[in-house]
């Protein structure tokens, strides 16, 4: 128990000390992030090449062009964030201060996830320095290179003691999680995440949970299909499958899966060449436990493309998948590998269905040139996020915020959504010693004339427009001087 | 053995998916019936509530009705603006696209109510989880059982049965509830049961809000007004009998100002109550006798300066102020929930602030004082819920303000378009063209050096003053 209950034990002392929360200490903070990213390009991008197999250029825009981007954003927004916010006050309240302060939490831990290590601890780590909190950052020991340099370099850029960095596995995430924190950040997969916000709830300590599920991709027979295949095989098979928001599996018209299928190939061969494996632009498998458990679902199926597997380097190929079961295995669980389902549906309202018996997906995606349908699909269906007409892009817009819902998650973050996640909103009301006058109304003993007037003061009305409005302040304003003058 | 309200769950889910409940012209219907109740079964509100706890009736229609219809006329004001999808700010590459987030119903909520407060800490939630779209289940308090009654049979002659239930529920029950899945509980209680509900919840992966409790501290400093200040913290104090989640449960003074404090607030309420508090139909009394005997047992610590008479058939603690109570005793133990006020003497605003700080974060803090500074002061030194300056209670009735806790006090937050928000997903929504593929090959392999500089080049966000050339 020792070690992590003295590190956070340590945060906590220097969160109470106050000096996270001063904004110049907030954007030294950020600046100093910024340029560890920036000087450390290098070792981040070969340790994730270590930990997945994935080159530069994806690296470099999967993992540090959004850090880079939403650490300007921060920088450049924190004061207007971090501001008192003022809010609209009622007749009674009209000569106080009313507004939202948003406050530090306290101390919050990040539980980064292997797929996109580097910035999944990033970007929560950015948002929750920004709101004035210590952080105690967790990546996960299954992308080990990435953790161990997480490790190595945010001491020598942070404050030690504010976010201090804790390694390891499963043992030493469940001693952190027994200690208190004042919010939770996890991302990974759903059963653990049951077990994190079991023991969040010991400590009352609210909790954000960015969890997966089976992303469905429905493609409508009205609609661009290369333009469709070409970006749905970018986002099935980035990170060789393993996407939290990747379409996971597709839903179509029989009569147009083979076209789906040609246009995938057609765009695989154009992306990766003729020989896959000897492509520097695909990724592999993180490790053998999870090649198993793909390589296991491919039992039984018709392979229409690919399936070609190595354990040794843990290499899958950019698989297809067609006439799939809805009973089969590669449909019970979320696949998080390059193994691509098509599933026929004969219309849109089968996919409704489908997609609504199942667990709410963290993300939905609808191919179709008809505005009016994509519309009804949205309206009629839950999910974490949604983009039309792409796959994965909600991800890279931070005025969106990014989340689950149900079984994939709860609680958003990305840009400003980061921001408030890790804050505390706290009402604050300021009024004057004086004007005791009002404040009359409400003292017993009571009488009708004064329940009259304490109606008159905090009731709301149905908008009566801005002069009725105008007017009933005016109303007020002299109430009060008669009220003050008669008690 | 199947669980007792499975059936339940399972017809409200059933209409859930039918869709019944998304269009706005439906929550707003609803909404109205809403008011309807409030309105015509405001006497009976009042009448139940007096059964339940002897609460003056200008206290249940302060509290009870009309805080609701300000949430209700709140709601039905805004709601076609809350609903509305938010537009998104784009940036360089989805200049084209469009970018909003979409306002989701969660499904099937659960609603647990509290006793203290009946029918607001019921309807309330409920106004703005109808708002949102959602069906709803509530669970009113079996410890006030004419209210439970009441909204058990009336509220059911005024809202759509399909989707919309209520229940009753004592703890055993409680906890099968709790076992089925919901897409969101709204939870008001104390902080021991709030464990249980996550914990309950955590097994379904359900989202919560919970409004808890603590120890709310309320510092008088030296320089203020002391009867006006009597009057707002005895007002505070009192209301309800006590037993208010944001009641002060104790003042932290120097000497000097518990000795001018003490009078003043016997004055205070003796202007409300009378020589005899028992005889006002303006002082409520203990809900119940357990409540009764954990009250009253608290009267043993320190020394009695004002008060102390009980009267157990009545559940009757008469308005008492408690003086030299140590940090140790027993009324500094746990949340008073009652009409006794705590005065504990420090020598200075800093002292006042680290007891403060030194235990749990309480759901509201007070201080009081006609210097500025000095209330910013314990404001932006402390931690809570909320924080009101020179007064108690009152920035609950502002529907602008989110009201809920922090730590053991409590998470999330609701009243006014922030219960509309607990009740909604926020859901990120992208829609693109098919047109414009040229831009997107720079995002696929094969990658080569000269994408990579592209990329860069394109996407890097330069700091306002930073020099491009270096």
């Amino acid at each position: 128990m020792g070690r992590t209950q003295e590190v956070v034990g340590r945060a906590r002392a220097a969160f109470r000390s106050g000096r996270s929360r001063p904004l110049e200490f907030r954007m030294r903070q950020l600046k100093n992030l910024e340029r560890m990213v920036q000087e450390k390009e290098r070792e981040i991008l070969a340790a994730i090449k270590a930990d997945l197999h994935k080159c530069g250029h994806n690296a470099y825009s999967h993992e540090i062009m959004g850090v880079l981007g939403e650490l300007a954003l921060t920088m450049e927004q924190l004061p207007t964030w971090a501001a008192p916010r003022p809010v609209k006050k009622n007749l009674l309240t009209l000569r106080d201060e009313a507004y939202i302060c948003p406050e530090p939490l306290g101390v919050v831990l990040v539980i980064g996830a292997w797929n996109y290590p580097f910035v999944l601890v990033m970007q929560p780590l950015i948002g929750a320095i920004a709101a004035g909190n210590a952080v105690v950052v967790k990546p996960s020991e299954v992308s080990e290179h990435t953790s161990q340099l997480i490790a190595d370099i945010l001491p020598q850029y942070l404050d030690k003691e504010l976010y201090p960095v804790v390694t390891g596995g499963v043992p030493e995430t469940t001693e952190l999680l027994a200690q208190r924190f004042d919010h939770i950040l996890y991302t990974g997969n759903s059963a653990v995440g049951k077990i994190v916000m079991a023991a969040a709830a010991k400590h009352l300590t609210p909790v954000t949970l960015e969890l997966g599920g089976k992303s469905p991709c429905y493609i409508d027979n009205d609609c661009d299909l290369d333009v469709a295949c070409r970006r749905i095989t970018w986002g099935k098979y980035m990170n060789c499958g393993q996407t939290c928001i990747a379409p996971d599996y597709i839903l179509c018209h029989p009569s147009i899966q083979s076209r789906v299928v040609e246009n995938i190939k057609a765009t695989l061969q154009e992306f990766y060449g003729n020989d896959v494996k000897k492509c520097p632009d695909y990724e592999r498998i993180i490790n053998k436990r999870h090649f198993k458990r793909i390589v296991g679902l491919l039992e039984g199926q018709k392979i229409a493309h690919g399936g070609e597997t190595d354990e040794a380097s843990c290499f899958i190929a950019p698989t297809i998948l067609t006439d799939v079961s809805p009973e089969s295995k590669v449909m019970e669980e979320e696949i998080f590998g390059p193994v691509l389902p098509i599933l026929s549906v004969k219309s849109v309202d089968e996919a409704i269905e489908f997609i609504n018996s199942r667990e709410k997906p963290l993300a939905l995606y609808v191919f179709s040139n008809d505005k009016k349908l994509i519309k009804r699909v949205i309206s009629e269906t839950s999910s974490g996020g949604f983009t039309g007409n792409d796959v994965i892009m909600h991800f890279f817009l931070s005025s969106l915020p990014f989340g689950g819902v149900g079984n994939s998650g709860m609680g958003a973050y990305h840009g400003k959504h980061s921001f408030e996640t890790f804050s505390h909103h706290r009402s604050c009301l300021i009024k004057d010693l004086k004007m005791e006058g009002t404040n009359k109304l409400r003292y017993p003993p009571s009488s009708q004339k004064k329940l009259d007037w304490a109606k008159f003061f905090v009731l709301k009305r149905f908008n009566k427009g801005r002069v009725g409005l105008m007017v009933l302040a005016l109303l007020g304003v002299v109430a009060a001087l008669v009220i003050k003058v008669s008690w | 053995s199947e669980n007792p309200y499975a059936g339940l769950v399972g017809r409200l889910r059933a209409a859930w998916l039918s869709g019944k409940t998304r269009p706005l012209e439906y929550r707003v219907a609803q909404l109205e019936a809403l008011g309807r109740f409030l309105g015509e079964k405001q006497q009976d509100i009042l009448e139940a509530t007096a059964l339940d706890m002897r609460k003056p009736p200008f206290e249940a229609e302060f509290s009870e009705v009309l805080l609701c219809k300000n949430e209700l006329n709140e709601a039905l004001n805004n709601l076609s603006q809350w609903v509305k999808d938010e537009q998104a700010d784009k940036n360089l590459a989805t200049q084209l696209d469009s970018a909003f987030i979409r306002k989701d119903p969660y499904g099937v909520v659960l609603i647990i109510g509290a006793w203290n407060y009946p029918i607001y800490i019921l309807l309330a939630p409920l106004i703005g989880a109808i708002a949102a779209g959602n069906c709803v289940i509530l669970k009113p308090s079996e410890v006030t059982k004419n209210s439970e009654n009441l909204v058990v049979e009336a509220l059911p002659r005024y809202l759509d049965n399909d989707c919309f239930a209520v229940v009753t529920a004592g703890v055993e029950e409680t906890t099968r509830l709790l076992e089925n899945k919901f897409d969101y509980i709204f939870f008001t209680g104390s902080p021991r049961v709030g464990r249980m509900v996550m914990m309950a919840a955590a097994k379904h992966l359900t989202p919560v809000t919970l409004e808890l409790g603590g120890k709310n501290p309320c510092y008088v400093s030296d320089s203020c007004d002391v009867q006006n200040v009597a009057r707002r913290v005895a007002w505070g104090r009192f209301f309800n009998a006590g037993q208010t989640c944001i009641a002060p449960d104790y003042v932290l003074c120097s000497v000097e100002m518990r000795d001018k404090l003490v009078p003043a607030l016997r004055e205070a309420i003796t202007e409300f109550y009378g020589s005899e508090p028992r005889n006002s139909p303006d002082f409520a009394r203990i809900v119940g006798d357990k409540q009764f005997q954990r009250v009253r047992a608290l009267l043993s610590s320190g020394r009695v300066a004002i008060g102390g008479q009980t009267d157990e058939r009545e559940r009757y603690i008469a308005p008492t102020v408690l003086v030299d109570v140590q940090p140790s005793d027993p009324a500094m133990q746990e949340e008073i929930f009652g009409p006794i006020l705590l005065i504990i003497t420090v020598a200075s605003m800093d002292e006042a602030i680290d007891f403060i700080n030194s235990r749990e974060r309480p759901l509201v803090v007070y201080a009081f004082s006609s210097n500025s500074k000095v209330v910013n002061q314990v404001l932006e030194r402390t931690s809570s819920g909320g924080f009101c300056g020179n007064d108690t209670l009152m920035h609950v009735t502002l529907t602008s303000l989110p009201f809920g806790g922090i730590g053991s006090s409590g998470l999330g937050m609701y009243h006014g378009r922030f219960t509309f928000d607990t009740f909604t997903h926020h859901r990120g929504c992208l829609q693109r063209g098919a047109g414009l593929e040229p831009i997107n090959t720079l995002r696929y392999p094969p990658y080569g050096a000269h994408k990579m500089g592209l990329v860069r080049t394109a996407t890097t966000v330069k700091r306002r003053g930073d020099c491009a050339l270096l």
